[in-house]
């Protein structure tokens, strides 16, 4: 099970928790981008900021192996 | 350059006197620093000091107001480079915490000093210049009227050499409401409306120059370590530096349906031709362009020419091409540049001005102006009555003697001059307690700000400083609060743990996340919420009518993806309550005498007793 914690109006959309069942190792940023164009939603992983429960930046070629949970933030605000 | 008082930091600022023209040296101890951090939460401190037992009284464009010109613990350190301006704010009556891009941050370093508390005000024009340790009140006459092209131009034959300044334009001189600090052309502290205060003063300028070195920092080896790893990270953000904020002219407009267009009427448009790549195509003579230290580069130059008159602007930035382009129903690229490239040679804030003209523009649409009011007829991207009307606000001509107020003085203005109850008026006002709203719309809930993102922050319609829930996380208006105190730019910075990581190894603190969004931000928040609700002397916000969005944002969307698209007033209230409580706040959003307590503000408790008392409320 692989955990995603969002926050803001990004909760407003996905829930402030989803889980999903992964039965392989993939690309937690891949993961998400595919979430988001699933569910239409008009922002790209680029605006995302994703990091572990403390607040850490998840690196790029992390995978789902690697964490059972992430945040999910925007990272621009403003603009 | 004397002892290190904190790392980081120099713990003295300026303290100029423009009444009696004396300069003298303002200590600030280590543990003020730990308490406010620096930048914004620092001149709320300071700020409460010397003026909070009088706060009610002060005119912000008075000589007893203070303006500080503050840098961070950040500054000159982590990436990007930013300056932190405040002062009882002429919109709102409280403090804002405004930014701006500007060299002056690390010059005010280098000179060994960590800011400038300018106070009283001078009888004729002056500019202030500093070198090192040496600082002049200079004559400005022969600066004043001048705009801010020629005005660089002029410091730069007085000076021999392009020296880092701050400085105002016509608006500021004139007192309007919505004239910003403004920095090398197009960079603009816009919100709090700081250029009439300069202006107030007859300040035209701040110009700084140092050679020495910053002071040290606690952990060089960690410091050069984040230090590489930050600029990594932000040089990455490719589509940013490539098109910098103005791809969301389109983005934002189009996909999330959070634009302003003709005073927020709607939020969405479909002007293929009103685009980011248009514009780089055709417009953009430079990118990408940086401050200093800054590795994003999300700067771009823009050069148009209309009627024979050459403009050059920043980009548009999103701001700029929303509040003087869609919302204003213009479309077409190169007149939305020129406007832009006028509110800064004016010094005006955009985003402030834009909201005023676009109220103007539906109120004669609507009929409540008129042409007998205004002197020409406004219409939506009718670039030449647009254009008049922005010269008529930045010199208090007509109708811009009113709009000159900014929205939300206007809008009572124009209720009072038709004879009309002000609610009347005020339904078509898009601000939140005196400040004009960001160009990024609640309704669609696609982009960032949460309902209650202006309802209830403490700098009112400023979209870089939203509210949000939790309190404890980066959608908090702590979070805001600790980067305009650090003065981050919030383009460059990232995850909170690098940014408390940093901000440790610069100045050898034990920050820690707890203490961020649990103590040092709802500190921080609260001494600005106070100092906002007392208010004054010509506005008074009463948190249960005014911790509200405007009207227009309790109406459906019209149009778009996202059409019927609204914030239910029963969720705002709900999500308000929730927040109070988090930052420790009574049910109204007044602080608890023990929350003033527990964050060490306790000298702001006759302050809260007193607006309770008048609220009915204990």
């Amino acid at each position: 099970m692989f955990c995603l914690q969002f926050y803001g109006n990004l909760a407003h959309s996905f829930g402030r928790t989803l889980c999903l069942d992964v039965d392989r190792c993939v690309s937690i940023y891949s993961l998400i981008e595919e979430l988001l164009r699933s569910k239409g939603e008009p922002i790209s992983v680029d605006e995302l900021l994703i990091t572990t429960a403390d607040g850490k930046q998840v690196e790029h070629e992390a995978t789902t192996c690697d964490l059972g949970e992430v945040r999910v933030l925007r990272l621009v605000r403003g603009g | 350059m004397g002892m290190v008082q904190t790392f980081g930091m120099w713990g003295r600022l300026l303290d100029v006197d423009l009444s009696s023209g004396k300069v003298a040296e303002m200590k600030v101890s280590p543990v003020t620093y730990r308490m406010f951090i620096g930048g914004r939460g620092l001149a709320a401190h300071i700020l409460w000091r010397e003026l909070g037992r009088r706060w009610r009284e002060v005119d912000p464009l008075g000589p007893e107001n203070i303006l500080t010109v503050l840098t961070g613990p950040l500054t000159g350190y982590y990436p990007g480079i930013k300056l932190s301006i405040s002062g009882k704010s002429p919109q709102s009556g409280g403090v804002v915490g405004s930014v701006v891009s500007s060299h002056v941050a690390y010059a005010i370093k280098a000179c060994g000093y960590d800011g400038l508390v300018i106070r009283g005000a001078s009888r004729d024009p002056v500019y202030i210049y500093v070198r090192d340790g040496d600082v002049e009140v200079r004559d400005a006459s022969r600066l004043w009227g001048m705009r801010g092209v020629d005005l660089i131009k002029a410091l730069r034959n007085e000076l021999g050499r392009d020296a880092p300044s701050i400085y105002i334009g016509p608006a500021g001189e004139n007192l309007v409401r919505t004239a910003a600090v403004m920095a090398r052309w197009f960079h603009a502290a816009g919100y709090g409306g700081y250029g009439a205060v300069m202006g107030s003063k007859k300040l035209k300028a701040v110009v700084v120059e140092g050679s020495g070195p910053l002071p040290p920092v606690a952990n060089k080896d960690e410091f050069v370590k984040l230090r590489y790893e930050v600029i990594d990270r932000v040089a990455s953000r490719v589509t940013f530096r490539r098109w910098g904020t103005t791809s969301a002219i389109w983005r934002v407009g189009h996909d999330t349906s959070s634009e302003p267009v003709r005073n927020w009427q709607e939020e969405w448009h479909n002007k293929e031709e009103f685009n980011h790549v248009l514009i780089e195509w055709r417009y953009w003579a430079k990118n990408p362009w940086a401050d200093w230290s800054c590795p994003l580069a999300c700067m771009k130059v823009s050069k148009v020419g209309i009627g024979g008159v050459t403009y050059l602007s920043d980009g548009p930035d999103y701001e700029m091409g929303a509040y003087l382009g869609t919302n204003l129903g213009v479309f077409e690229v190169d007149k939305a540049i020129a406007l832009s490239a006028m509110a800064d040679d004016l010094g005006l804030c955009g985003i402030q001005t834009g909201n005023v003209m676009g109220l103007a523009v539906e109120l004669f649409e609507r009929g409540v102006l008129t042409r007998e009011d205004v002197g020409y007829d406004l219409r939506w991207g009718d670039f030449e009555g647009l254009r008049r009307l922005m010269e008529d606000i930045a010199y208090r001509r007509g109708v811009g003697r009113v709009l000159a107020e900014g929205t939300y003085r206007a809008a009572v203005e124009i209720a009072r001059m038709k004879g009309v109850d002000p609610g009347e008026v005020l339904k078509y006002a898009v601000q939140v307690k005196g400040v004009g709203i960001g160009a990024h719309g609640i309704r669609s809930r696609k982009d960032y700000p949460q309902p209650i993102a202006y309802a209830a922050s403490v700098q009112g319609g400023d979209h870089t400083s939203v509210a949000g829930l939790p309190a404890n996380s980066e959608e908090s208006e702590s979070w805001s609060a600790f980067l305009d105190s650090a003065v981050v730019c919030s383009f460059t910075s990232t995850d909170e743990d690098m940014m408390i990581r940093f901000t440790n190894a610069v100045t050898g603190w034990a920050l820690t996340k707890e203490e961020l969004y649990g103590v040092v931000g709802p500190r921080i928040l609260t001494l600005q919420r106070v100092m906002l609700l007392l208010g004054g002397p010509d506005v008074r916000w009463d948190p249960r009518k005014h911790d509200d969005n405007p009207p227009r944002f309790y109406e459906p969307l019209p149009s778009g993806p996202y059409a019927g698209s609204f914030v239910p007033r029963d969720e705002v209230r709900k999500n308000l309550e929730e927040y109070y409580k988090q930052l420790g706040w009574d049910e109204n959003g007044i602080p608890t005498e023990d929350t003033l307590k527990k964050l060490g503000l306790y000298d702001l408790a006759d302050a809260v007793r007193e607006i309770r008392r008048e609220l009915g409320a204990g």
